[in-house]
């Protein structure tokens, strides 16, 4: 189908950079791009007159090098680099960068999620209890220890927390009809039982020793056991990690800014009482204070090269081992997705009940 | 032949580390004519703003557009804001 002409027109600018940067983005871009430059992750070719351009091409070969096009499968965000920690406006922007003297001297790497990756895990327990009946503990533990590296994860221990908060006002006949009861009574016995008993090395080589017979928990296990590679000696770059010396008013903004938004919900199935407490909060979110980035980590500019270079080294080692370890998420939230379709495909037809696969999807804040 | 690429490549890393040197000290001459004229007068963001706000308004309201009717200027057509 073809559909009418729209009837609004944009002029065509010949010969014009499709975006032009204050000569505040500049200097900050420029020393960063020499850094990127000897590090060799910019190339001479990048260049084409702009620095934030130059930075920007090499950032984005190099997420693209690390997985990125893999990780956006499952997650909606972005990873960028930023002169500030927060979004402002542009008019907020040039209020403030006309009354400072200098060019900023630090930039951030901030990773943010737009919606919270849905991950109904409850299907997926069952196939690795059946396989072991300590498998679903420590495939979970190892899946959220990775995912909480670089994001805030919201599972059944956030919404526990928030129903405690609304049930300690309620009468007993509320409590009896509120949802907020049923995610205690949710929570499958392979977690409960053994969560508190695996400890991350014990997951681990629980993980690294299974011989599942299925092959999607083969692949499962295969994918997972990769991303904890992946993520292994890099801790969770929260913005409450930042001191004063970091960022000067950064306890401020701490105070006055709301926790991260989440970059994946993980229930049991699709509308259960986690999915109906998280429903609750991301109605609110923000609505106090801007949302702290779920990463955060600033790079200083006035310093040696070679003192630079070794900062923006780790930096770049921190967004590589985030790009890949998610993008091995991915593949786990795929598989994970996959088994909760095929059960509820499978539990429509045995018991006739009018339930509906699962979007497979994101679910919107 | 090889040994020349290298020089080459090499002479244009240095080449480019000049410029973003350059553009770090923010000695960089701003020859661009619409930048420049933005330096003077950051004002002109404004213009952008109005003229996104006349878009969006244009936008939401083509049901009322009778077929045929063009409301902007046609492509390749520049608005010159600073005129």
């Amino acid at each position: 189908m073809i559909g009418l002409p729209v009837t609004v027109s944009i002029p065509q600018l010949k010969g014009i950079r499709w975006r032009y940067c204050s000569r505040w983005d500049e200097g900050p871009a420029a020393t960063l791009g020499m850094s990127l430059l000897r590090l060799g992750i910019c190339r001479a070719s990048d260049w084409s007159g702009g620095a934030v351009d130059f930075v920007e091409r090499g950032f984005g070969r190099f997420c693209r090098q690390s997985g990125a096009v893999e990780a956006k499968k499952v997650w909606v965000g972005d990873l960028r680099i930023a002169d500030y920690l927060f979004d402002l406006t542009e008019q907020e922007r040039n209020q403030i960068e006309a009354g400072r003297e200098d060019a900023t001297q630090q930039l951030f790497l901030i990773a943010d999620y737009e919606a919270a990756a849905s991950i109904p895990i409850g299907a997926t327990l069952a196939h690795l209890e059946a396989e072991d009946e300590l498998l679903p503990a420590a495939f979970y533990h190892i899946l959220t220890a990775n995912l909480y590296k670089c994001m805030r994860v919201y599972d059944y221990l956030d919404a526990q927390e928030h129903a405690e908060m609304w049930m300690e006002d309620m009468s007993d006949e509320e409590l009896e009809a509120c949802v907020y009861r049923k995610v205690e009574i949710e929570i499958p016995e392979s977690i409960r039982e053994h969560s508190k008993k695996v400890t991350h090395a014990k997951a681990r080589g629980l993980l690294e020793q299974a011989r599942p017979r299925s092959s999607a928990v083969r692949q499962l296990i295969r994918y997972t056991l990769e991303m904890d590679g992946c993520g292994k000696g890099h801790a969770h770059a929260w913005p409450g990690h930042l001191t004063e010396k970091d960022v000067p008013g950064i306890g401020d903004w701490l105070m006055d800014a709301e926790s991260s938004r989440p970059g994946c919900l993980i229930t049991w199935y699709e509308g259960d009482a986690i999915n109906a407490c998280f429903d609750e909060e991301a109605q609110h979110m923000g609505e106090n204070g801007a949302c702290q980035p779920n990463v955060a980590i600033p790079i200083r500019l006035n310093q040696s090269p070679k003192k630079l270079d070794q900062q923006v080294m780790r930096v770049f080692d921190y967004a590589g081992a985030m790009l890949r370890s998610l993008a091995s998420a991915a593949k786990v939230v795929e598989i994970i997705r996959e088994l909760y379709d095929e059960h509820l495909r499978k539990h429509r037809f045995e018991s006739r009940l009018p339930a509906e696969p699962g979007p497979a999807g994101v679910r919107d804040e | 032949m090889k040994q020349r690429n290298c020089r080459g490549r090499s002479a244009e890393t240095m080449r480019v580390m000049g410029e973003l040197a350059e553009a770090a000290g923010n000695r960089a001459k701003v020859t661009d004519p619409i930048l420049e004229k933005l330096r003077q007068c950051p004002e002109a963001f404004k213009v952008g703003e109005i003229l996104g706000k006349a878009f969006d308004s244009l936008k939401y309201r083509q049901e009322d557009v009778i077929d045929g009717d063009r409301l902007l200027p046609p492509p390749s057509t520049i608005i010159p804001p600073f005129a």
